[in-house]
């Protein structure tokens, strides 16, 4: 029979499985899309970032199963987390929800006023995970 | 501990709530009558009207009338209790949820030649749409 600890262990490794496996398929899904649509370099782009945040979640996962008491980022990409840490992962999460539609509606204003807003959604999104990831290690450290 | 509420402060915070949206307004009204298309600019102003009038409505049903006051009306006023704010805390955290995803989603849509403005419209809409649909659900459930 196994123990509430192993059983923890053997959830938490399955639950990584899945994250990885789910993140390499939508990743690779995603740059086939846009190597069809002749975008190869993109598509290659894609591959390398998407790569890179799959070894992220991977280390973590490893890292969480030798030496167990981690930092709050490690716990909270290859999980399980606790209260604390889904409150902080809620917050963090919020303030980048609102700080993408604020720029939004800021880029869609300087459209009107004559701006290109082409490179307007990918300069969102690196916005959007630096404030992820800022307003995280801020919780983090505050809380 | 939430601050008590006096009904003496609505019309404090009602001046200060519409002089900071004059001063946001107006000035990107101007901005967009010079450099804008068409009438944009009348439309930005009616739209900034119609959201300080949706405001006002919620900040007097939550100073005056708080019996009648709504999860929603609170949260507009940021007049909430611990309840409230974690019920939008939620729901905003939906919404930042689905940001990366979606502005992904956009930048792809527009590498492959989609009209730049409609996709950024599209998102701000769909990720507007998220908030008040995981603010109504999230709010029924707790």
């Amino acid at each position: 029979m196994l123990t509430m600890d192993a059983r923890s262990t053997k959830h938490s490794t399955r639950a990584l499985f899945w994250r990885i496996t789910a993140a390499t398929a939508v990743v690779a899904a995603l740059a086939t899309l846009v190597a069809q649509s002749g975008n190869v370099a993109m598509a290659l782009g894609m591959l390398t970032s998407g790569g890179v945040a799959i070894l992220a979640i991977a280390i973590a996962g490893r890292r969480y199963r030798r030496r167990g008491d981690v930092s709050t980022g490690t716990r909270v990409l290859a999980g399980p987390v606790d209260e604390r840490d889904r409150r902080l992962v809620s917050r963090s999460w919020a303030i980048t929800g609102l700080v993408v539609v604020g720029g939004l509606v800021v880029a869609l204003l300087a459209d009107g006023m004559g701006a290109d807003v082409k490179e307007a959604p990918a300069v969102l999104l690196w916005v959007g995970l630096a404030t992820l990831v800022a307003s995280f290690l801020v919780l983090d450290h505050k809380s | 501990m939430s601050t008590p509420r006096t009904t003496d402060q609505f019309p404090l915070i009602a001046a200060v709530a519409i002089g900071s949206t004059v001063a946001v307004v107006v000035p990107c009204a101007l901005l967009l009558r010079e450099h804008g298309p068409g009438h944009m600019w009348l439309g930005f102003i009616i739209g900034g009207a119609i959201a300080s009038v949706g405001g006002l409505i919620a900040g007097w049903r939550v100073y005056r009338r708080p019996d009648r006051a709504t999860a929603a009306d609170r949260a507009l006023v940021h007049a909430g209790d611990e309840r409230d704010d974690t019920v939008l805390t939620r729901s905003l955290a939906v919404v930042g949820l689905l940001a990366l995803p979606l502005a992904s989603g956009a930048c792809i849509a527009i590498a492959v030649d989609a009209d730049a403005l409609a996709v950024a419209g599209a998102l701000t809409f769909a990720l507007l749409a998220a908030l008040i649909v995981a603010f109504t659900v999230y709010s029924r459930r707790t």
